[in-house]
């Protein structure tokens, strides 16, 4: 319950000095391709990267150009934008630094870890996808 | 002419209040039900992990990943509530401004 509480706090406080852009089409398109082009590379992560550093240096560009997109938008799509440096993030913990750690061979990776990590790539693209939604279309 | 200003704030605050409160019905209510499945739904997650783990399908390093990864999709759970409460201000501005451009518009036809 603390955890909810801590959840809604957080989305009060944040939604307290935001504001939203709208819908857009454009964004709504391109995650839900990213999502799927992420599930297909991510599901060939146990081979070496070398069998797919085209696909790996694709995928990246689309993802840090979508980036560009939200941060584009300005203030009011603040919220969004922050969503995708989260998973683009080469430092961070989701998307960005999987696809770095594996074309770097820093890390062989296991079935187990690789489905485990491909279903949390899904539930981020869903929470963008989420929010996209919800969006005024006026 | 007699304007009765007093009636036609009571008209505008009664009038703001009621689309507020229309469009912030649920809300709250839904955020939380939405959170907190979301949370239901992480147990289950880490267990998982720490299965694995234990059966050496995932190795220490795996597990410490899979954690930090899903607290950055909890992080945008609850920006995705954050942006909903702001979508929702957003209804509520509108309809409020709404509401008073109505009751300000019928007091002017009034006084015409």
């Amino acid at each position: 319950m603390k955890k909810i509480v801590s959840l809604s706090l957080f989305a009060v406080l944040f939604a307290g000095c935001a504001s939203m852009s709208n819908f857009d089409q454009n964004s709504y398109n391109s995650a839900t391709e990213l999502k799927s082009e992420t599930a297909a590379l991510v599901a060939h992560a146990t081979e070496p990267a070398s069998s797919h550093k085209d696909e790996i240096d694709a995928l990246r560009v689309k993802l840090n150009g979508q980036l560009a997109y939200e941060r584009g938008k300005g203030d009011a799509n603040a919220i969004s934008a922050k969503q995708w440096e989260i998973l683009v993030d080469p430092e961070g913990n989701l998307l960005g630094n999987f696809l770095n750690d594996w074309q770097s061979a820093r890390k062989v990776y296991s079935t187990t870890y690789v489905q485990e990590s491909g279903k949390l790539f899904n539930e981020a693209f869903d929470e963008i996808l989420k929010l996209e939604g919800a969006k005024s279309r006026e | 002419m007699n304007i009765d200003t007093t009636k036609i704030l009571e008209q505008m605050k009664a009038g703001a209040i009621d689309a507020a409160q229309s469009l912030a019905e649920g809300f709250v209510e839904e955020a939380e039900k939405d959170a907190g499945e979301f949370i239901d739904l992480t147990a289950p997650k880490i267990r998982g992990y720490l299965a694995a783990l234990r059966s050496k399908n995932i190795d220490e390093d795996d597990f410490k990943r899979l954690m930090l990864a899903l607290i950055s999709v909890t992080e945008m759970k609850a920006l995705t509530l954050a942006g909903l409460a702001a979508q929702k201000i957003k209804e509520i501005e509108a309809a409020i401004v709404k509401s008073l451009g109505d009751i300000a518009g019928g007091a002017l036809k009034s006084i015409a």
